[in-house]
C-alpha cells in the first residue's frame, strides 16, 4: 500500500497552531516598533513561516535586504 | 482521532496470542508485578507508531524494537510478532484495521487504503503522548524549569519555536561581538585623531582652529565648517604640496608603523589564540564526526527525502535499500544536521572575532606597505606584501566557509596553518622601516604643516568612517536584539495565556481528585527557556509542585498536567490515551477520586488504564469508569499472562477440567474466588480487619464477606415485615435460605484445605471437590448477580456509607429496601 508522506498530503500540519499564534504576535509586535521597517518585518515573518530554522545569514539579509535597496 | 475497538497481539513481548474486546469503551487492566500489563500498552504503541517509548527512554541501553520486541522465545522470527489494532475514527465515522509486524516496524498495514484514515492514523506517529507511564508522569512534576520546557513544548510542539529563538539570539550576539569590534576601533581612530591634534578632547572648533593655524603657515584661506567631505589640504588655487620622500611626516609615520606592530602582537592574545582554537575544534568535529554535508540547510531537504521513503528504493538515487536500513540512515543524517547546526553556530561565533582581528591588521600593513615603496625599501616591500597576502588568502578562506559549507577544508586548512602567526619576519621588517624613517631629516615649517594636515585629513577621514560603520552596526545590533525581545517577548505573551488556561483546567481537575484543598491553585510560569510549574499548599504560599507534597498528590498533579495539556492540544480530539499503572503512590480514595475526574471530565475520551492494584481495579469497575475490564493472573514464558475474565472463567474452568488440568483448574477458581470477594466485600460493606497493605486472602474475607450478605438479607426481611411487604418477605428468606446451603458447602469442601489462599494447599484438590466448589461457587455468585443479562452486575449497598437504605444493582432489578418504616 502507497503512503503518502504527511509533507505531501497536508504541508499545513507541519506548523502547530501554537508556533503560527506566536508568530503572528510576533509580527504585530515588530510592526509596532517604528525602528523596524515593515518590509523587513514581512521579510522575517515570511522566511519564519517556511518551517525552516534561519541562520544568521539569512536573517542579516532578510533584514538589512531594504536598507542596503535603498543604498 | 481514534477510539480503539479491539487488539490483537501475537509474540509480542510477553504475549503469545491474545484478543481484548475493548469495544471502544474505557478499559481497565489489572495484574500484579511481571503479568504483562504494560506489554499490552507497548504493543498498541508500537502498532500505531513502530515504537515502543520504552525502550528510548533514558537508562535503557541498546534495546531495540527489533531486537527486544518480539517474545524470547520469537527472537529469531521477528515476522511473527505482529500487532493488529482496529480502530473507529469518530470523525469519519470509519473503522479501520492497522497491522504492524516487527521485522517491518516503519510500515503499517492499514485498510481501508484511505486518505482521511491514513492521515488520522500516521498522525499518531508524530503524537506520541497518547500512552503515559509513571516514568513520564513524574517528569513533568520532578524536572527542573529547563528540562520541563522542553518536554512540555514537546508535547504542544514547541521544538520549531525554541529553535527560532536560538537562531534570532545567535544573531542579536553576532551583531553586538561585531559592534563591539567596531566601537575599539572607531575609539582607536578617535585616540589617533587627538593624538595627531595633541589634544584630550575633541572639538570642533579647536580642530578647526589648528587646521587653520597649519593651513596659514601655507598661505591657505581658512576653513569655516568642519564638514564630513572638509578637505584640510585643500587649496582654492589647486597648489600640489610636495612632501619629504615618505609623503607624510615623520612622527605620523612612525606613529603608523607602531600602530601597525601593535595589532599584530594581538594574534598573540590569549583571546585570539582561544578563538581560533575552539573554531577549529568545532569545525573539526563537523568535519570529521558529523559530516559537514549535513549541515543545517540541508536539513528540511533531507527530512523531505525520508517521508518520500515508501518503497525499498532510495526516494533521489533509485538505488534499492532496505527500506529500514534507509531510513536509519537518513535519520542518522538528520541527527547530525541538528549538532551541526550548533557547531556551525558556535564556529561563526569563534571565526567572527578572528576575521575582524585579521582584517585590522591587513589594513594597518597595507597603510605601512605605501612607506616601504616610497622609500624604496624592495625586500621590506616584497615581505610585508607576501605577509599580507597571505592574511587576506586565509581570510578569504576562512569567510567562504560561512557561504559555502563544503569549503570546510580549506577554513579547517587555514586556521591549522594560522599564517599568520609566522610574523617575526613581518615584525622584523616593520622595525627597519621605522629606523629608516626615524633617520630621515626633520621636517621644514612648511614641510611639517603639510605633515600635520595630511595626518590630520587621514585621521579626520578614518574618524568618521569608523563612526559611520559604527553607526550602520549599532543600528543592526539594536535592531537584532528588538527582534530576539519581539520574538521572546511574543512568545511568552502567546505561552502565558496557553499556560494560564492549562493551570485552571489543572486546578479544577486537582480540586476533583483532592476535595480538602479547596484552596488549592497551580501555576505555569514560563519564560523563554524554562517553566515553573507552582502549585499553593494550605494557603501558604505557591511552591514547586515537588515541595511540599507527597509522592502520592505527585502522581496527581503530574496526572491533572498531562490531561490539562491533553484538553488543551487535542481539544475534541482527545479520544483516547494510555495511563500505565501511572498513580503508583496515590491512596484507595485518590483512585477513586481519579475515577471521578476521567468518568465526569472526560467522557469523549476512551482510556486504557492498567493497575496493580486490585482496589482500584474494583473501584473502576464498580464506579463505571470502564465498561471491559481485564485481569492478569499468573504469568509464564511459555503462555504469557493467564487471563481472569469474569465473564469466560466458567467456560475456561469447564475446559480445564474437561481435560483433566486440575491444576490451572484450582489455580483459575483460587484467583477468581480471590478478586470477587474484594468486591462483595466493598459491596457489602463488610467488617474486614484492617490491613495497610490492602492485601487480603481470601479466607480473612470469605466469611465476613457472607455475613454482611446474610445481614443485609436479614435486615430486608425485618424491613419488609415493617412495611408489611410479605411477597418481598418470602423471597428474601427463599434467598437466605438458599445462600446459607450454598455457603456451607462451600466451607465444608474449603475446610478440607485448611481454608487458606497458598496454591501448593489449592493443588491438592482435585476431582469431584474441585467439580463441587466450582459448582457451589457459579450457583452462589449467580444466585447473588443480578439475573438481568445486560446489567449481570452485583448488587450494592446504597448510600456507600451511613445508615444503609437499599440494596440495588446498576440497572434496578435488584431493590432490597432496608429503610424500616418508622414506628
Amino acid at each position: 500500500m502507497k503512503v503518502t508522506p504527511m509533507s505531501q498530503s497536508n504541508k499545513k500540519k507541519t506548523m502547530s497552531p501554537v508556533v503560527s499564534l506566536v508568530l503572528d504576535r510576533f509580527l504585530t509586535l515588530l510592526n509596532a516598533d517604528k525602528a523596524i521597517e515593515n518590509s523587513a518585518a514581512c521579510r522575517l515573518d515570511e522566511l519564519l513561516r517556511t518551517g525552516k530554522v534561519p541562520n544568521s545569514g539569512t536573517i542579516d539579509h532578510a533584514i538589512t535586504l531594504s536598507k542596503s535597496d535603498k543604498s | 482521532m481514534i477510539r480503539i475497538e479491539s487488539v490483537h497481539i501475537e509474540e509480542f513481548r510477553g504475549i503469545r496470542n491474545l484478543q481484548l474486546d475493548l469495544n471502544c469503551e474505557n478499559f481497565g487492566l489489572y495484574g500484579p508485578n511481571g503479568s504483562g500489563k504494560s506489554s499490552i500498552i507497548d504493543a498498541v504503541e508500537f502498532c500505531l507508531t513502530g515504537e515502543v517509548t520504552r525502550f528510548s527512554a533514558p537508562g535503557q541501553g541498546n534495546i531495540k524494537i527489533k531486537d527486544h520486541g518480539p517474545h524470547v522465545d520469537s527472537q529469531k522470527t521477528p515476522q511473527k510478532a505482529k500487532v493488529t489494532v482496529t480502530v473507529y475514527l469518530p470523525s469519519i465515522n470509519k473503522t479501520a484495521t492497522i497491522t504492524r509486524s516487527i521485522d517491518q516496524p516503519n510500515s503499517a498495514t492499514i485498510s481501508p487504503n484511505d486518505r482521511a484514515v491514513i492521515d488520522i492514523v500516521e498522525n499518531y506517529k508524530i503524537h506520541t503522548d497518547f500512552a503515559l507511564s509513571r516514568r513520564d508522569l513524574a517528569k513533568l512534576v520532578i524536572a527542573q524549569p529547563g528540562q520541563r520546557s522542553s518536554d512540555v513544548q514537546t508535547l504542544l510542539r514547541l521544538g520549531h519555536i525554541d529553535k527560532i529563538r536560538k537562531s534570532l539570539s545567535s544573531y542579536a550576539r553576532t551583531c553586538k561581538q561585531e559592534l563591539d569590534e567596531v566601537q575599539r576601533n572607531r575609539d582607536r581612530a578617535e585616540q589617533e585623531l587627538k593624538v595627531t591634534l595633541s589634544v584630550t578632547k575633541l572639538d570642533r572648533k579647536e580642530v578647526l582652529y589648528l587646521a587653520n593655524a597649519q593651513r596659514k603657515i601655507l598661505g591657505l584661506s581658512p576653513i569655516t565648517k568642519l564638514e564630513a567631505n572638509t578637505n584640510f589640504l585643500e587649496s582654492p588655487n589647486q597648489e600640489s604640496f610636495k612632501r619629504n620622500s615618505l609623503n607624510v611626516s615623520k612622527d605620523f609615520a612612525i606613529s603608523n608603523i607602531d600602530s601597525t606592530l601593535r595589532a599584530i602582537t594581538r594574534i598573540e592574545d590569549s583571546a585570539f589564540i582561544d578563538d581560533v582554537e575552539s573554531a577549529f575544534k568545532h569545525l573539526s568535529v563537523l568535519e570529521y564526526e558529523h559530516r559537514q554535508k549535513t549541515t543545517a540547510n540541508e536539513y528540511n531537504f533531507i527530512s523531505l527525502g525520508r517521508d518520500l521513503i515508501v518503497k525499498d528504493v532510495c526516494p533521489f538515487c533509485d538505488n534499492h535499500w532496505n527500506v529500514d536500513a534507509l531510513r536509519a540512515h537518513i535519520n542518522a543524517k538528520l541527527d547530525d544536521a541538528e549538532i551541526g547546526s550548533d557547531l556551525f553556530s558556535k564556529s561563526m561565533e569563534s571565526i567572527t572575532s578572528i576575521v575582524i582581528t585579521l582584517k585590522e591588521i591587513e589594513k594597518q600593513i597595507r597603510y605601512v606597505l605605501e612607506y616601504a615603496v616610497d622609500l624604496e625599501q624592495t625586500h621590506s616591500k616584497l615581505e610585508l606584501e607576501q605577509y599580507v597576502n597571505a592574511i587576506s588568502i586565509a581570510c578569504a578562506e576562512i569567510v567562504r566557509f560561512e557561504s559555502d559549507n563544503s569549503k570546510i577544508v580549506d577554513a579547517l586548512s587555514a586556521l591549522k596553518k594560522a599564517k599568520w602567526r609566522d610574523s617575526s619576519g613581518t615584525k622584523a621588517r616593520l622595525a627597519d622601516l621605522k629606523k629608516i624613517v626615524y633617520l630621515l631629516p626633520d621636517d621644514s615649517v612648511k614641510t611639517r604643516a603639510v605633515g600635520f594636515l595630511t595626518e590630520l585629513q587621514f585621521h579626520y577621514k578614518r574618524l568618521l568612517a569608523e563612526d559611520e560603520n559604527r553607526k550602520r552596526l549599532l543600528s543592526r545590533s539594536e535592531t537584532a536584539q528588538s527582534i530576539y525581545n519581539h520574538f521572546c517577548e511574543a512568545t511568552k505573551t502567546v505561552l502565558e495565556q496557553i499556560y494560564e488556561d492549562i493551570a485552571k483546567d489543572l486546578t479544577v481537575y486537582y480540586k476533583i481528585i483532592n476535595d480538602d484543598e479547596d484552596r488549592f491553585f497551580s501555576e505555569l510560569i514560563v519564560d523563554p527557556a524554562r517553566l515553573w510549574f507552582n502549585v499553593g499548599f494550605y494557603e501558604r504560599g505557591s511552591f514547586p509542585a515537588s515541595a511540599y507534597h507527597s509522592e502520592g498528590h505527585q502522581d496527581c498533579l503530574g496526572l491533572c498536567l498531562y490531561l490539562a495539556l491533553m484538553k488543551h492540544i487535542r481539544g475534541d480530539d482527545f479520544t483516547f490515551t494510555m495511563l500505565d499503572d501511572v498513580l503508583m503512590y496515590t491512596d484507595s480514595l485518590h483512585r477513586r477520586a481519579v475515577s471521578k475526574l476521567l468518568k465526569t471530565k472526560f467522557p469523549k475520551t476512551q482510556f486504557i488504564i492498567t493497575t496493580h492494584d486490585l482496589n482500584w481495579f474494583n473501584f473502576m469497575k464498580s464506579d463505571g469508569l470502564v465498561g471491559n475490564a481485564l485481569s492478569f493472573g499468573d504469568w509464564s514464558i511459555a503462555d504469557g499472562p493467564s487471563i481472569i475474565d469474569d465473564r469466560k472463567i466458567w467456560v475456561e474452568l469447564e475446559n480445564a477440567l474437561a481435560n483433566n488440568d486440575e491444576t490451572r483448574a484450582s489455580a483459575l477458581v483460587r484467583r477468581y474466588l480471590q478478586q470477587t470477594l474484594m468486591v462483595l466485600a466493598e459491596k457489602f460493606r463488610a467488617q474486614i480487619e484492617f490491613r495497610s497493605c490492602v492485601d487480603y486472602h481470601f479466607e480473612e474475607i470469605l466469611e465476613p464477606t457472607f455475613d454482611s450478605w446474610r445481614g443485609i438479607l436479614r435486615s430486608g426481611i425485618a424491613v419488609a415485615v415493617s412495611w408489611g411487604h410479605t411477597d418481598t418477605k418470602a423471597r428474601i428468606e427463599a434467598a437466605l435460605e438458599e445462600t446459607n446451603s450454598l455457603y456451607v458447602r462451600i466451607s465444608e469442601i474449603l475446610k478440607k484445605i485448611g481454608g487458606t489462599s497458598y496454591a501448593d494447599k489449592w493443588s491438592a484438590l482435585k476431582g469431584k471437590d474441585l467439580r463441587e466448589l466450582f459448582t457451589a461457587l457459579k450457583a452462589l455468585l449467580d444466585h447473588i448477580r443480578c439475573e438481568n443479562i445486560r446489567c449481570g452486575g452485583f448488587p450494592y449497598i446504597v448510600p456507600r456509607i451511613d445508615v444503609p437504605e437499599q440494596l440495588r444493582c446498576d440497572c434496578g432489578s435488584i431493590s432490597i429496601n432496608l429503610k424500616p418504616k418508622s414506628s
